[in-house]
């Protein structure tokens, strides 16, 4: 055999063989897929899933809200709701949240940075919450099946809660400013509208919807009414409809996909075209309409609460297909959003802040919520279901 | 031939004696036999009648052979309208047009044959007239009264979302969708009892007949794609007041998964390709959208796999899988279901889980 035939060999063996521990070393060695699938073991009932909250050894931390930065998460926990109260001697302002899932009650000074337990009273599968204005309630619907249970918690202070169930089916509910609960119920053809006064349990029905895919967009001020939509679905028309004297009354504003939010001098309606969403400002007087250079998703536009012609959105600059705002319920898409200023009388958008930019994290706002006085956003990221906050 | 131009709405009975009248005294001469058949072969003839009515007054002939078409032909407040003049009957060739709208003319449209505006607010009556001006100098008009009411066609699939869904539920082939036909004037919400609905889907009356205040209807979604539902609503004199149609889309079942976790509930992000197993467990819920009501609780055929081969579910829930730590590398979850009375209502999905 020649010198180089044997030296040829050597090296296609050395070859051969690194090839085979490169192998092995990324995908180790292989196994009968049956015992792949043996020791895949799945868990038997849901009985078994171990309910037990999580308790942290150290209940009360301390989160980061000193000033300089104005793009700030609050919370590392998913949440399911939130409020803000302010301290009547101390003045300052609290932020309360729902942790998912187990229903415990957080309170976060904004000044301190303290953070506290005000409930430890476990509500599984907490799946939405609201906080009276006041601070001093909160109601929590336990379970994500149509079978669910609305707690009512009464905060006493740290660690100091008291739980009674409340006894109406709610579709939906929300805390008005005058600590009363909002909410809907199913009837026979569609929607009952009614107020709850939960220190006294006394309710009363304020209008009824005669159909029961609704969305109710709760007005918190009497100057602004109530309106209602169906629920959006970009394969489907939408109406909107003002609340008038416990009757329904029509604007003009329909369309696929239709969703609204208002103020006194605006409503705002975004309907899904074939070009993809597009979102309407209308004066309210005058029946004038302006086209939003933005996409205004209700669940991430608030109104500022001083000047009725400034509105707050996140908003990603993406293509928005004709499937939206349906897939993005479904979770199968979802955005990282830039926070906007909208100016409705000029028509003018202002980005406000990249999050993506300053914190590297992509948020897809939920729950925007506005301070009164201290200028800030408040809102869940959708993707984790954090807190987080934002100086204007 | 001034008798004639006299003659509106019994011009057919006076040519009867008009040509018993030249029978009487002609009928016995020759010559004068063809001069009198020819006259009434005339007379008999379309365009000799259409010129006969221009001659009378213009109110008088106001809708006989035009008119003004709209579509829609029930517009609701403040939709865009096409109004379109229809004289098929005789040659407005060359004639100038003049539209009023509540006596106020709009020359901006003038001569056009079709114009577009806004329809008026609810409840709100306006008048358009189309005045046609021929050459020589004799004047047609005709006059459309739109009173538009809205009538909102509100599509309510019986179909499965779960409870954090904002969306609407979409019908799935064989699934039952109610719809519930809003009519309202200017002060809200009409009573409906005082209005008779006729439903009708793919052009088949679906209860016969009108119904007086059936403002509201069940049917049953058939196979394909889009079906068309339409409404005509009429007052109790008769008269249509409003009618619409509505193309009802057809989707398939839409199984999609979600991560529950005791600390953090349920993601409302849904599980795509790849998910990996962070802690010991991991529950995943599967949420099959748009899946008929009727058949949550009955019916139902539902399986898991691994990597294609079926695994037992002992939970209660069978949309429900908690998947226990194993060893490391990655399989393939799916999950399978047939609604078993319709079977086009059936879906599988799956992703991969990583160790």
């Amino acid at each position: 055999m020649k010198k180089t035939s044997l030296i040829i060999g050597g090296i296609a063996a050395i070859l051969l063989l690194l090839a085979i521990w490169v192998y092995l070393l990324i995908y180790g060695t292989p196994k009968p897929v049956e015992e792949f699938f043996t020791d895949f073991s799945f868990g038997g009932s849901s009985e078994n899933i171990d309910d037990t909250p999580f308790v942290p050894s150290i209940e009360n931390e301390q989160v980061d809200v000193v000033g300089g930065v104005p793009l700030r998460q609050l919370t590392t926990k998913a949440v399911v709701g939130f409020g803000e109260k302010q301290d009547i001697t101390s003045n300052d302002k609290t932020i309360m949240y729902v942790e998912a899932g187990t229903g415990h009650v957080y309170a976060i000074n904004l000044a301190t940075g303290a953070e506290t337990r005000l409930s430890n009273t476990t509500i599984t599968n907490a799946e939405s919450a609201s906080f009276s204005p006041d601070g001093s309630k909160v109601v929590i619907r336990s379970g994500y099946g149509t079978i669910n249970t609305i707690e009512l918690l009464t905060l006493n202070g740290e660690n100091n809660a008291t739980k009674e169930t409340l006894t109406q089916r709610m579709v939906d509910f929300r805390f008005n400013n005058q600590n009363k609960l909002y909410y809907t119920e199913y009837n026979q053809v569609g929607l009952l509208a009614r107020e709850l006064d939960t220190d006294t349990k006394t309710s009363r029905t304020l209008f009824s919807v005669p159909f029961q895919n609704a969305t109710v967009f709760w007005s918190q001020n009497s100057n602004i009414p109530h309106f209602t939509y169906p629920k959006p679905s970009a394969k489907l028309s939408g109406f909107l409809y003002q609340i008038k004297d416990g009757t329904l009354k029509r604007e003009v504003a329909s369309g696929n996909g239709l969703v609204a939010l208002a103020n006194n001098s605006y409503f705002i309606h975004t309907v899904t075209t074939a070009q993809g969403p597009i979102s309407y400002a209308t004066e309210r007087t005058r029946g004038t309409v302006n086209l939003l250079p933005i996409v205004a998703q209700p669940d991430k536009c608030i109104f500022d609460t001083t000047n009725d012609n400034t509105l707050y959105c996140g908003f990603e600059e993406a293509n928005l297909n004709y499937e939206f705002p349906d897939n993005w319920y479904k979770g199968l898409v979802s955005f990282s959003d830039a926070i906007w200023e909208i100016d409705l009388n000029k028509g003018l958008a202002a980005k406000l802040i990249n999050p993506k930019n300053d914190t590297g994290r992509e948020i897809d706002i939920i729950d925007m919520n506005i301070s009164g006085q201290n200028r800030v956003l408040y809102f869940i990221n959708k993707n984790d279901n954090t807190l987080w906050m934002y100086e204007i | 031939m001034d008798y004639f131009l006299g003659t509106r709405y019994d011009a057919t009975s006076k040519i009867g004696e008009l040509r018993s009248y030249f029978e009487q005294r002609l009928c016995y001469n020759d010559g004068m036999r063809f001069i009198v058949l020819l006259f009434l072969a005339l007379i008999l003839t379309p365009t000799f009648y259409t010129f006969a009515q221009i001659g009378g007054s213009v109110s008088d002939i106001m809708g006989e052979n035009v008119s003004i078409v709209l579509d829609p032909q029930y517009p609701n407040p403040g939709d865009q309208v096409k109004a379109t003049i229809d004289d098929y009957a005789l040659n407005g060739t060359g004639a100038a047009i003049t539209w009023y709208f509540d006596g106020l003319s709009a020359p901006t449209v003038n001569n056009s044959r079709s114009i577009t505006f806004t329809a008026p607010p609810v409840g709100t009556s306006q008048t358009i007239v189309a005045r046609l001006t021929f050459r020589d100098g004799k004047k047609l008009e005709a006059k459309r009264v739109l009173v538009p009411l809205y009538l909102d066609l509100i599509v309510e699939p019986q179909t499965y979302t779960p409870i954090f869904y904002k969306g609407r539920a979409l019908p799935t082939k064989g699934s039952v969708v109610n719809i519930n036909a809003l009519l309202q004037n200017k002060n809200g919400p009409v009573n409906s009892a005082d209005y008779s609905y006729s439903w009708t889907l793919n052009n088949k009356s679906v209860y016969g007949g009108a119904r007086p205040g059936g403002n509201w209807a069940q049917i049953q979604i058939p196979h394909g794609l889009s079906n068309t539902v339409t409404i005509s609503i009429q007052d109790k004199s008769g008269t249509i007041v409003a009618r619409k149609l509505v193309a009802i889309p057809t989707v398939d079942l839409d199984v999609q998964f979600y991560e529950q976790s005791t600390l953090l509930g349920l993601s409302q992000k849904a599980l795509l390709n790849e998910v990996t197993m962070s802690g010991n467990s991991l529950t995943v819920k599967a949420v099959p959208y748009y899946l008929d009501t009727r058949s949550v609780n009955s019916n139902l055929f539902t399986e898991w796999s691994i990597n294609n081969l079926p695994t037992q579910n002992n939970t209660n829930d069978p949309f429900e899988i908690n998947l226990e730590r194993g060893v490391a590398g990655t399989a393939k979850v799916g999950f399978k279901i047939n609604n078993l009375a319709e079977l086009l209502q059936s879906d599988e999905g799956s992703f991969q889980i990583r160790l």
